[in-house]
This record gives structure tokens, sequence and C-alpha cells, in this order.
């Protein structure tokens, strides 16, 4: 199955790119359901489970984190979580995205805040 | 390493479908995190909506990433050609989506309809089945043969049955009798909280019925006298949260202290408790040695290896021979006891005096083919819909078969195409269900529950429903178009003859008529009924009759209440006796002469009145006189009987007839009326014989009011609270108690609507698809016709005509069928309409209208088009 995967930047959509930043934030301890709560409680909007395994697999494929299994925790019957740590192909991704960002922030013209004139 | 095992309780269902889904690889990652959510919730929001969420997330987590690859599970060829049937059955779905909607609306309308009636089942035949060891628990009941020949069977039993049969016989376990309050006044921290459905039970109520004791020890709680015990609804009702344990509560009688709160029980039970007292603390009572009066309910859990069979014989043997013949015999009484399994009361006992309203075994049976004809119609409108479009896929079979395609394949891939559209519809139809449910409950007055529906066992019929629709609806058309020759069907065109059976489908849609007729006369039959209870003469004035209840000590002022209440212009007659008409009586043994002029033991349903009764209810005398204080001896000799006990008695001259209240006694009490016959409970039953007899001193109290009912009730509470400020004033209209006898009546009548409204629904829908089909069919042979001078109206009557034919067809087994079924269901009521033969018609008419608008509609189309667009081809 070929995927096409745009090379030539580090493309990640916008909630791809909070799961990577939360990711980042809670290393070693970065696993769906924690993501999921410091999502909820860091931006206020509510996430089903679901799209945050998504996005993780998603950036996973891209290359963007990497994953491990930890030990067996007892709150989950005895299950394993899969970690998730941000690679160095995310930490680009994640620079690129901001410096593109503040690239545009100075652009604006100062008019452009001025509206009761 | 932690045992696996200690998994949350999840539902079943979700888990194996989760697991089913899911990559083996990522089940332990995956599984883990929806469980640690649970958990989470579980604290935060409590068991149902935790699981509610868990459901969620498992239906949201079924997406590609956690899906198993198909290969890695079958045969990496077999799983292709899977596949590509799917995608196949897909595109041919979206290819056609008005016909692909139209199927999927009539299919999902069927399912949706069939797993309400599914839930509704599964909640009548659930009662009682949580107790434990349920196969062991009887309740015993009593026949009752007089000597004239009259029949009454009760639920209650004697006081001492219970512990004597517990003691002498082996093969009972335990035992439990349950004394009934009824509405009880509570007091707690002076105020006052009126509670319905009160009873006193032994201390080994918990060794017998299943209450989950939130707070308190079964083994204890009702031992002692004065000890009660709360459901959790009314303790949170009344101590608002805070621990009750140690709480006293007054009642007119008894004080009581708590001493245990139990979880609410499940609607699905035959006796509903919302408080628990100990029996002991009515001692008198509670030790009663009386073997003549039957009173209470008893329950007996028998031991493992006991026959019921030989319990119930040992009941009719040494225990009637010891205490019940040297009682009876003399009045000529005959007693017989009988063992009902608790699970069976619900829907099978004849009982009176059961303490909450029955189902009946026959209604489920009605629902369950009500269930089957829903299910049928959807299919047939599938394997109609499907086959009519045989010729659109004639051309591929042609080609598929030409390019090798064995038989059996074509079948695979004709039936995948309606497994998908019945697996769509499944799933959109507990989408929608999850929604209407409540709606349900809401319009219906029903109590569904829908996470009924992860039951173990409502799955396995699930899954049989969808493989019933799925494949059996599905097979037909498949073995029909994959038998096409390919030569033959690669000709194409001019093969309109070969559509599929006509006559089959012709079969198949006069079958679908024949249901709609029968559920909409059925339907008809049911309102016709309704309406003639609601409006019915009960033989009494029912309306703008209100009723409140007088206590012990409250009676001791009624001459002071009376007079103030009588003030009101607006209160013509006030009464007192000792039920309202709809509520019981007693029946005891009185000596009664006959029309020869012996005295004979008959058992005599009797209702004590004061003087004002009849005037209040506007019941008039057929014979002889009200009481009156005229005659000095009235209230200590005079009796009234109604017309129903001078005919059970065969008396030609009533008045002056003497009763003893008992054989012994020099008291002869003689008729001095008889009033008409009325209806003192629901049209069900045949009016009963009934003996009135004077009483000053009554429970219950009746008020005539005449104009502004809501200024009258408020001055009644007003002169209530002035002669009893600490009671609280509750009234009823007598009208309410009758509506309650007619409520599950109305229940089924309003399913049955809705039912049959669907079920005509999907029919139509089924039929404009068809419509549609035989309409292009013929579209040369009607603008050939057209060309030669035919007019619109009758190409299109020669289209619909053949739908009509397929009504009247249908009408006849269905008139059959749905007379005799009203006819049965009418008999079920003493007092009920005739069968309208003017509602068949009327149904036929119906169904023709809805026939011809949807089947003319395509046919006007096709008869308006100009011949030569369809001809230009030739």
């Amino acid at each position: 199955m070929a995927k096409v995967i745009n090379m030539g930047r580090y493309y990640i959509g916008e909630f791809e790119e909070i799961v990577l930043l939360i990711s980042a934030i809670l290393f070693e301890e970065a696993y769906a359901v924690l993501i999921k709560a410091e999502i909820e409680s860091q931006s206020g909007r509510k996430v089903n489970i679901s799209a945050v395994h998504k996005a993780l697999y998603r950036l996973e494929e891209k290359g963007m984190l990497e994953s491990y299994m930890s030990d067996p925790v007892s709150k989950r019957g005895g299950k394993r979580r899969r970690l998730f740590r941000i690679t160095p192909v995310g930490k680009k991704a994640l620079d690129d995205s901001k410096d593109l960002r503040m690239s545009l922030h100075s652009q604006i013209p100062e008019k452009a805040f001025q509206w009761n004139q | 390493m932690e045992p696996i095992n200690n998994l949350p309780k999840l539902p079943r269902f979700l888990f194996l479908f989760f697991k089913w889904y899911c990559k083996s690889e990522k089940f332990e990652e995956l599984h883990g995190d929806l469980e640690e959510l649970y958990i989470d919730r579980l604290e935060e929001i409590g068991k149902t909506r935790a699981m509610f969420h868990y459901a969620w997330d498992v239906m949201r987590c079924c997406q590609p990433y956690a899906w198993k690859k198909l290969e890695s599970q079958i045969n990496s060829n077999t799983a292709h050609m899977l596949k590509i049937y799917l995608r196949i059955a897909v595109r041919h779905l979206l290819r056609k989506p008005g016909y692909a909607a139209l199927n999927i609306f009539g299919l999902t309308l069927g399912i949706v309809s069939s797993l309400v009636i599914l839930l509704y089942l599964n909640q009548e035949l659930s009662f009682d089945n949580y107790h434990k060891d349920v196969d062991r628990i009887y309740r015993v009941s009593s026949h009752f043969t007089e000597a004239d020949g009259t029949k009454d069977s009760w639920v209650t039993t004697q006081v001492p049955l219970g512990p004597t049969v517990h003691e002498t016989f082996g093969e009972v376990e335990q035992y439990v009798r349950f004394f009934r309050q009824g509405r009880t006044r509570f007091e707690s921290k002076n105020v006052n909280y009126m509670m319905e459905d009160v009873y006193l039970v032994d201390s080994t109520v918990f060794d017998v019925f299943a209450f989950d004791l939130i707070h308190g020890d079964p083994a204890t709680a009702l031992i002692k006298p004065n000890s009660i015990c709360l459901s959790e609804s009314e303790a949170t009702r009344i101590f608002k949260g805070n621990n009750p344990i140690g709480e006293i509560l007054e009642t007119d009688n008894f004080s009581f202290e708590v001493t245990g709160v139990y979880k609410d029980q499940p609607k699905n039970s035959h006796l509903i408790a919302k408080a628990l007292g100990s029996a002991s603390t009515n001692q008198q009572m509670y030790s009663s040695e009386r073997w003549g009066g039957f009173g209470i309910y008893t329950y007996f859990k028998l031991t493992p290896t006991a026959s019921p069979q030989v319990v119930e014989d040992r009941l009719n043997g040494e225990i009637m021979d010891t205490y019940i013949r040297v009682i009876f015999d003399r009045f000529d009484l005959q007693v017989v006891y009988e063992m009902l399994p608790i699970r069976d009361i619900h829907l099978y006992s004849e009982f009176e005096g059961e303490p909450t309203a029955l189902g009946s075994i026959d209604y489920i049976y009605i629902f369950s083919v009500v269930a089957i004809f829903l299910i049928i119609i959807a299919c047939i409108n599938y394997m109609n819909l499907a086959t009519a479009q045989s010729m659109r896929r004639a051309l591929e079979v042609g080609v598929r078969k030409t390019m090798g395609a064995k038989r059996g394949s074509l079948i695979s891939q004709f039936i995948a195409e309606s497994v998908v559209i019945a697996s769509v519809s499944l799933v959109l139809s507990l989408f929608i269900l999850s929604l209407v449910v409540p709606v349900i409950n809401i319009q219906l007055g029903t109590s569904l529950d829908f996470t009924q529906l992860l039951n173990a066992e409502v799955i396995l019929v699930i899954v049989m429903v969808f493989v019933v629709t799925g494949i059996l609806s599905g097979s037909y058309p498949a073995f029909y178009l994959s038998a096409f020759t390919p030569s033959k069907a690669l000709r194409g065109g001019g093969s309109a003859k070969r559509s599929g059976n006509p006559f089959l489908r012709r079969g198949l849609v006069g079958l679908q008529f024949a249901i709609s007729i029968f559920m909409l006369i059925s339907t008809f039959v049911i309102n016709d009924q309704m309406q003639y209870l609601r409006n019915k003469d009960l033989g009494f004035d029912k309306d703008q009759v209100v009723s409140f209840n007088l206590s012990r000590e409250t009676v001791q002022q009624w001459d002071v209440l009376k007079q103030r209440l009588l003030q009101n212009p607006n209160i013509s007659n006030v009464t007192t006796a000792s039920s309202i008409p709809g509520g019981g009586y007693p029946n005891r043994m009185r000596s009664v002469e006959t029309n020869e002029g012996n005295m004979e033991d008959l058992g005599m349903n009797e209702l004590r009145i004061d003087f004002e009764y009849f005037p209040t209810l506007g019941i008039e005398m057929a014979q002889g006189r009200n009481f009156s204080f005229e005659y000095s001896t009235d209230t200590a000799r005079a009796l009234i009987v109604n017309e129903a006990m001078v005919r059970r008695l065969g008396w030609t001259d009533p008045i002056g007839k003497r009763i003893q209240f008992s054989r012994d006694s020099t008291v002869f009490h003689r008729v001095v009326g008889v009033a008409k016959d009325f209806h003192q409970s629901s049209l069900h039953d045949p009016i009963e014989p009934l003996l009135f007899a004077p009483s000053l001193e009554n429970p219950r109290v009746m008020v005539k009011v005449e104009g502004n009912y809501l200024e009258t009730i408020n001055y009644m509470e007003d002169k209530w609270k002035e002669l009893f400020p600490n009671r609280p004033f509750e009234s009823q209209f007598l009208d309410q108690n009758f509506v309650q006898f007619y409520e599950d009546d109305r229940i089924r009548g309003n399913l049955f609507l809705g039912f049959s409204i669907i079920m005509i629904v999907i029919a139509a829908l089924g039929l404009l698809g068809l419509a549609s089909f035989t309409a292009e069919q013929r579209s040369k042979e009607i603008s050939i016709r057209k060309v030669l001078g035919a007019s619109i109206q009758g190409l299109v009557s020669l289209l619909v005509k053949e739908f009509v034919i397929l009504v009247m067809i249908g009408a006849v087994p269905a008139f059959v069928f749905a007379y005799w079924f009203a006819e049965n269901w009418l008999n079920g009521f003493e007092y009920h309409v005739n069968i309208n033969l003017m509602l068949f018609a009327l149904v036929i008419v119906i169904i023709t209208l809805v026939t011809v608008a949807t089947t003319g509609f395509h046919a006007f189309r096709v008869a308006q088009a100009n011949p030569s667009e369809n001809l230009k081809n030739e």
C-alpha cells in the first residue's frame, strides 16, 4: 500500500500539532489517555480517545513520534501502555510550524490591528 | 504480573465486539486505554453513564487504525473476493441511491419497530427473574367454591399458613409473608410523608426475595419489632441524602426505627414495596392463629430437591384437613391452594388482589406475531425491490458468467448486497432506537429500557433477525438472478416477461396487503373499544366527584367536617363508604335467606356505606328504598343489595329477605332496597353481586362538586386544615381511578396503532418501488397504446388496476383473521362493542387509496411521457 507522504515539508494538521506538542510535554509518560486528559484541560475542548489514537498512529507513521511499551499497569488489568516519544523529525516539524507562524505574525502590518481609526 | 481477570464489569457484547474488530497486536494498548477511561469515569459520573461512554468509545474506535487486516484472518483469496463483493455491493447501492434509500428506510423501520416490541416482550417475560434461586420460589394462593357454586380466586392466604408449613414440611426451606399496609402516613421531624405500597414482612424476606440492602444487615434488619427498611428513593425523599439508619418514623399506629435501605426494585417485579416494616411490629396480627381470614401474601422457597406438586398436595391434604375443613365445612365452602411459581405471576396469574397490574401471556403472543409481521413485510419489500431490479443486473450477470463466474460466486455476491443493506439498516436501527425509546416511554406510558438490548438473549434475537432479513430476503433474488443464461441475459431488451416470477411477486405483495389490512382493522376495533370504555355509562356519576381518605383519628371529627363542607353552595352531597367505586371490598360469610325461606351460608361482597351514598353517586333504587333516618332501626338492621345480588340468589321478592351476619347471631338484618347495578370495578369484569351495610363511620369520603372545581377543592382543603392542621389533605377525582383500569389497554392500543401505521408505510414504500419498476417495464406497451389513442386515465387505471386487484385478494384472508381476532379480544371484556363491519369497508378504502396514490404517481408519469421518447430506439 503506497502512502503519499509529503517529504519536502513536515506537514501536520492543527490537531496533530497539539498532540505532538503534548506528547513532548508529557515526556516518558505520553500515552493516549493522559494526552487526551491534557488536551482537555489545556485547551478546554472535548476530544474522543479515538481521535487521539488516530493522530498518534499517524504521527508515528510520519516518523515524528516513536513508541515503546510500558511495564504492565494494574489499573488496566495488567495491560501495558504504549508510550510515545518525540523524534528529531517531530521536533523539526514543530519548529517549522512555529517558525512559519512567527514569520507570518511579524509580517502583519500594524495598521491591520487598528480598528477605531 | 498482575492477574488479567480483574477486568471491570464491562458489557460483554461490546467487549467482544471490540476484540473482534481490533488487531490483536493493538488490543492490549487500545482496550487498556478504554478500561482506564472507564474506571476514571466510574468515580466521576457513575456506572450507567460510564458504560454509555464506554459503548461510545468502542464505536468510535472502530476505525481503520484499529482494524484487523482481513487477509491475516482468512485465506487471502477468499478474503479478497469478499472485499470485492462488498465493494461492488456498495457501488451498486450508491449508483441507485433512491432505491437503496427506499430499501434501507423500509428495512430500518421494520427493524426498529420489531426491536421495540422485543424490548417490550423482554421486559414482560423477565418479571421477577432476578431473585436468587427463582425457580424454587412460589406464592400460595387460594381458590374458593361456595355452596351455590360461586367461585373466587384470591392471591391471599391466612396468617398462620407460612409458619405452620415451614415448621412441618421438610420441603419448605423458607417462607415470607407480606402484610399489605397500603397508603401510609409517615412522620419524621414533624413533616408528613405519604407513602404507597408499604408492607410489613417477616424477617426472612431477604432469604427469599432479592432486596439489595445498601445500608443495614439483611440477617438482622427486620427481626426486632418497630424496624423498617426503606427503598432508596423513599429514603432520599425523606432524609435528603443523610444516612437514615437509626432515624425514627412515626405512623398513625406505630413508631419505626430505620434499620436498612434497599436499592429500588427493578420495574419488572410483580410486587413493589416502598418500605418494609418488621411484621413483629404488629404483634397481634403477626402471631394470629386465625385460619379463617385470607388477607396476606405468603411465599415459599422450596429446598432444591423438593417437588412443588408434592408440597401443593400436602397443602391441600394435611393442612387443609387439620386447620381449614374444621372452619369451612359447615359453610359448605371449599378451599383449594395453588402454588404459582413467582416468575409466572405477572403473565399467568388469574387471581384477584394482585399487588400490581399484571400482563397477559396472550399479549405476548399477539405482539410476537406483530413483530414477525413487521419483519415479513420489510423482507418482502426487499425481495420485491431486488427482483424488480433484476433486469438492470441481467447484463452484469451475463458478462460475469461469460467470463467464467460460477453460480455460487454470483449468489454470494447478491447475498453480500442484501447483507450490506441489512447491516446498514441494523446499525441505523440501533441508533434510531436509542433516540426513540425515551420518546416512546413518554408518549405511550411504557418503561422500556434501551440497555436491555445488551442482554445476551436479546443480542441473539437481533442476530437472528439480521440473518433472516439479510440472508433470507437476499437469497431469492440471488438464486433467481444467478440462474440467467448468459446468452439470453446478454441479448437484453424485450425481456419484460422474465423479470422475476410475477406470481411469486404478486403473492408477496398480496401478503403484504393482507397483513396491513389485518393490522388496521384490529387497530380500529381496539380504538373503538377504548372509546366505548371511556364513554360507557357506569351506572353512577363518576364525574365531578372528589374523594379523599379519613384515618382512624380524623374520622372522629367527620361530622364537624361534613357540616362545614356542606356550607359551600358548590358542594351538593357528601358521603362516606368503606371503599370508593373502583376500589376493593371484602368477602364475608353470611347466613342468607334463600328464595324458599331457608338460611344458607354464602360469601357476600360487602360494602359499608352511609345514608348519602346512593344520592351522591346518582344511583337509583330499582326496588324499595335507600337507608333513611326516618326508620330508627335502619342503622342496625337494614341492608341494601344490588340487582346482581338478587339475580345470584334468585330472589323473586327481595324486599324483606333476612340476612344474619353470623349463624349464631340473634340479629336478623332485612333487605330494604335493591340498588340499580353499577360498575363497581372495571369493565373487564362483570358487575359483582354486592351487599350494602349501613355504617356512619367510614374511611373514604366522596364529595359531589358543582361549579368551580379548583375553588371548591381549595375550600375543602381549608376546612380540612382548620380541623387537622398537621395532616396533609390529598384528594383525587373519582374518574382518575377508573382511567387506571384501562391504562394497560390504552398502552397496547397505542402500540398497535403505531405499528400498523409503520406497516402501512413500509408496504407503501415497497409498492412505490415496485410500481415505478412495472411502469418502466411496460413503458413501451404504454406508449404504443397511447399512439393508438388510449387516454391517460385509461392507461393509469390499467397500471393501477393490477395492484388494486391484489388489495382485494389480500383482503379476503385478512378479513377472516381480523374478525376472529377481534371477536376473541373483545370477549376478554365483559362489556364490549360489537364488531362494526363498516370498519372493514373503511380499511379497504384506506388501503386502496394508499395503493392508488403510490402506484398512480408512477403510472401517471409514464402515461404522460411522450411516446416518441420511449419508442425511438426500436
